[in-house]
């Protein structure tokens, strides 16, 4: 199951987000040794992490955090205009309709393809929910096959470029219900990924 | 003036634009072929994982430009071959000149004759599905750009060719399972292991791995769980 948190509802779970700052430090500083953004030795933490950062969460049947993905508008300044503006080809894409998507992981434990077709199945749910037309972000470029496979539409926007010692790049995912459709198709199930009755406002 | 980036990235873009545009495998082949020339390549190769469900070549290749004198040479050695080992185990892709080639008689009887056919270096990129490896891309030639941004352009053009590739088969796929695959397959999909699907269809368990691997070969596929994955993405199976 899938929990959005953003600044309208993130005092109700605290928890959670605790849960979440905890599991990225597991995988992107214990992991993947990024020690920039070590906070406390326990936690990872960037400067995305505030009011405007919408939280996407795997939420497991004990109701711990298992996994995440963050996103954050384009409109503001993100990671990609700031900080990687070299890999993208021409201009950073900076519109009121699309997002970027950042620190999309599960925890070791759930690395399995139900888990993680979830998570990919809310990119398409949540992005239609907030109304937008794409995602951009950085990924292992290859990493994209198995999200083509899923039924994400993606596209690179820059040459890809070596960190942390693998190929990346720079892409933009388009969010449509036809990539929704093709991704349950994947699942074997249409029902929503989203926890449902959430005291969240509207946003669209 | 454009970056070489820039330019790299331009080229890259075009290739999988025409590639996009094909609309059968042999057209594919042949934008593919355009498109790697322009960094010295000559041939491609995409295939399926060997396996023992399917551990000939000439059952598991998807695209291929290479020479049929060539083909038939290679077949017999693609076992040992260090380029199709690194699809195994490597994590990336990799040109092929970064192997480590051990000094085998038949890796280097093999050295000699894809000289012979210039295709002593070539560029590897492993694609990996939802689950596993799903093919290896190939591309070879005699006198590469080797550069990082040629390869990474090179890169982009086999992942995009690849997803092509698989988006004309599933267009062009009729039914692919017996009625008995079929139901052998929902049992598997249900975690039964072929003991269990022997004494629910009262047959041998030997005849249920031969069914089983029949049905792998039938979905293209190399496991099982990747067989449920691809049954399901067919419609052959439900839930």
């Amino acid at each position: 199951m899938i929990r959005i948190i953003d600044k309208s509802n993130i005092h109700q779970f605290p928890k959670t987000m605790d849960q979440q700052f905890r599991l990225r430090h597991a995988v992107f500083v214990k992991e993947k040794g990024w020690k920039d953004f070590e906070k406390e030795g326990v936690y990872e933490k960037d400067q995305y992490d505030n009011d405007n950062a919408t939280y996407v969460i795997s939420i497991d049947s004990q109701g711990d955090a298992i996994g995440c993905f963050r996103l954050y508008p384009t409109m503001l300044p993100h990671m990609l205009s700031e900080t990687f503006p070299n890999l993208v080809e021409g201009s950073v894409t900076r519109r009121p309709d699309v997002y970027e998507i950042t620190r999309f992981h599960l925890s070791k434990a759930a690395r399995q393809t139900t888990a993680w077709l979830e998570l990919v199945a809310a990119i398409a749910e949540v992005g239609l929910d907030l109304g937008l037309s794409g995602v951009t972000g950085l990924t292992r470029t290859l990493r994209i096959p198995a999200m083509q496979a899923a039924g994400l539409s993606i596209r690179p926007t820059g040459l890809p470029v070596f960190m942390d010692g693998e190929s990346n790049v720079s892409v933009i995912i388009d969010i449509t219900e036809q990539s929704l459709s093709r991704i349950n198709l994947n699942r074997g199930s249409t029902a929503s990924v989203l926890e449902r009755n959430l005291d969240r406002r509207d946003r669209a | 003036m454009a970056s070489s980036k820039g330019k790299h990235f331009q080229i890259a873009l075009d290739a999988i634009e025409r590639i996009e545009a094909q609309r059968s495998a042999d057209d594919l082949n042949t934008a593919v072929k355009h498109s790697i020339a322009t960094f010295g390549y000559q041939n491609h190769c995409f295939v399926l994982p060997r396996s023992l469900a399917m551990p000939a070549l000439r059952e598991r290749k998807l695209l291929m430009s290479w020479p049929q004198a060539w083909f038939r040479q290679y077949d017999r050695w693609a076992k040992d071959d260090a380029v199709a080992t690194a699809f195994r185990s490597r994590r990336s892709s990799f040109r092929w000149s970064d192997l480590d080639i051990r000094a085998t008689a038949s890796l280097r009887v093999m050295e000699m004759a894809s000289d012979d056919f210039d295709m002593k270096k070539g560029f590897g990129i492993p694609i990996f599905g939802l689950d596993a490896l799903e093919a290896g891309v190939s591309f070879s030639g005699p006198d590469l750009d080797e550069t990082d941004e040629a390869n990474f352009a090179v890169e982009l053009i086999g992942i995009y060719a690849f997803n092509h590739y698989t988006k004309l088969r599933t267009a062009e796929r009729k039914p692919s399972l017996t009625p008995r695959q079929r139901e052998m397959m929902k049992w598997v999909a249900a975690g039964k292991t072929a003991w269990d699907i022997s004494v629910i269809m009262s047959v041998s368990q030997d005849t249920v791995n031969k069914t089983l691997a029949a049905a792998m070969r039938n979905l293209e596929v190399v496991t099982r769980a990747q067989a449920i994955a691809e049954a399901l993405r067919r419609r052959e199976i439900e839930f």
